[in-house]
């Protein structure tokens, strides 16, 4: 006789684990659409910046979120986007506008809008992130 | 008539120069922060450790790596990693003063006993290159091993120590010839590193030690490991994103010679040890990626970067605690403390 009580109190249970999963699902679905829409449309990454402010030549660093960041260049009109770490200690990059080069402020280590190591100690070129534009605005994929 | 009016003259051109002139004050001290991917210098007012200004990326740029001061506190000697110099930069006046190219990557600098020359590793040229401050040229250049990161005179003033990062040693030069006397065998590349006051012994933190070796310099051989305490932290696993080539950076004597401080770059710790015993004092966590240690002069205070969240930790020595936490620029790293009497208002 004890059976249909605990079925009443499972089947409360199982609504209630039921609404805090699709509570928990939907949190997860809408924080996840926040950081692939970059704000605008839907577009993998995150927006960076706009291309009317990154003209030909020129390059810039931004953050992707957290400790993530990414060195974004254009170079005649192509946009690319590299991991601004270092490849020799992992150290975060910049970008030197007068020298059009990827610069580590740990070592000195240079490299060029194409990832390739110029100079000093860094043992690989930098990987390459996934760059789209639209309607003007840069975003990168994360790796 | 005419004296008057060339006494007049002289009050005006005198009137004139003290509008324009940095102003004058009681000698104090501050603390120089180069922030290295900013590309500027934090100025922080010592004892009430405020940041009061910063010297701007348009003076400095270029990925500064070291800044150290002449002994009088009117020089700021900066090396830039970009473009292959050292800037020589006015405490008054926060201009540059002059630029010296330098044969390659500039690294941690060391100013002669008598101020006349700088030592300036090269990097990527494995290369010690001696600056004149008077000329502005470099004199001489030194071959000194693979990856001259740190150098350090010697209490004594006849010995310049560079720490070679890539050939794992540590390099002696005779300061009065110029000369590659030795090089000490270390097991890993060497980073920061310190000399004792009696110059028998060297403190020297290593690539891939969570904690710095004691190497006899009269034997020159390792004679002790110290490992650092993790504070109750772990260990992460190495990563590119976490400078894994480096477990820690930041070591310093204080110049009252009783404490040893050492940084736990990967967990965010700073470890104060008394000298010279040597033993354990207290464990301070500090911000992330601490990166360097400097000192007040009367050792009250010791400082640490926090290259990765852009912050300087205030470490009380006596009460072995942080004090302040101090947002200054991007990418802290290498900082000096330094008397001065005057700097722009």
């Amino acid at each position: 006789m004890s059976s249909p009580s605990i079925s009443r109190r499972g089947a409360l249970a199982v609504l209630w684990s039921a609404a805090a999963w699709s509570g928990a699902a939907a949190m997860a679905v809408l924080s996840g659409c926040a950081s692939v829409l970059g704000g605008r449309g839907r577009h993998p990454g995150t927006a960076v910046g706009t291309l009317d402010k990154l003209p030909p030549g020129s390059g810039l660093r931004a953050s992707l979120g957290g400790d993530e960041s990414t060195i974004v260049v254009n170079v005649d009109g192509s946009v690319r986007a590299f991991r601004a770490v270092c490849t020799h200690e992992g150290c975060p990059l910049g970008w030197n506008a007068q020298q059009h080069l990827i610069r580590c402020p740990c070592h000195g280590g240079a490299y060029d809008t194409a990832g390739r190591v110029v100079s000093g100690p860094p043992p690989a070129p930098l990987t390459e992130l996934k760059a789209t534009v639209d309607h003007g605005t840069i975003y990168v994929v994360r790796e | 008539m005419s004296s008057s009016i060339a006494r007049i003259a002289l009050v005006l051109v005198v009137a004139g120069v003290r509008l324009v002139a940095p102003t004058a004050l009681a000698a104090q001290e501050y603390l120089y922060v180069g922030n290295s991917l900013g590309g500027d210098i934090s100025v922080i007012s010592i004892p009430s450790h405020k940041v009061v200004r910063t010297i701007p990326e348009s003076v400095v740029g270029n990925h500064p790596d070291d800044v150290i001061a002449s002994r009088n506190g009117d020089v700021l000697y900066i090396s830039r990693l970009d473009v292959n110099d050292v800037i020589a930069v006015s405490t008054a006046t926060e201009q540059m003063l002059w630029r010296a190219e330098v044969p390659g990557v500039p690294n941690h600098l060391t100013l002669s006993p008598d101020e006349r020359f700088l030592y300036v590793p090269i990097y990527d040229k494995g290369l010690l290159a001696v600056v004149d401050t008077k000329t502005h040229q470099v004199v001489t250049t030194i071959e000194v091993g693979k990856g001259p990161h740190g150098t350090q005179l010697g209490p004594t003033g006849k010995h310049l120590y560079i720490g070679n990062m890539e050939s794992n040693d540590v390099a002696v030069v005779d300061v009065a010839t110029n000369r590659l006397e030795k090089r000490i065998p270390l097991p890993e590349g060497v980073r920061p590193f310190q000399i004792s006051r009696d110059e028998k012994y060297l403190f020297a933190q290593l690539s891939k030690l969570h904690g710095f070796v004691i190497v006899d310099l009269t034997r020159d051989s390792v004679v002790r490991t110290i490992t650092l305490p993790t504070g109750g932290k772990t260990l992460p696993e190495p990563s590119l994103g976490m400078s894994h080539y480096v477990m820690n950076h930041g070591l310093g004597l204080s110049p009252d010679g009783k404490y040893l401080v050492a940084n736990g770059s990967l967990i965010g710790i700073t470890a104060i040890y008394s000298m010279p015993e040597l033993e354990l004092l207290g464990t301070v966590p500090v911000g992330r990626e601490p990166n360097w240690v400097t000192f007040s002069r009367d050792s009250r205070y010791a400082y640490v970067s926090n290259r990765r969240d852009n912050t300087l930790s205030v470490i009380s020595l006596p009460e072995r605690k942080e004090v302040a936490r101090l947002k200054v620029g991007e990418f802290p790293q290498r900082m000096t403390t330094t008397v001065i009497a005057r700097r722009p208002n």
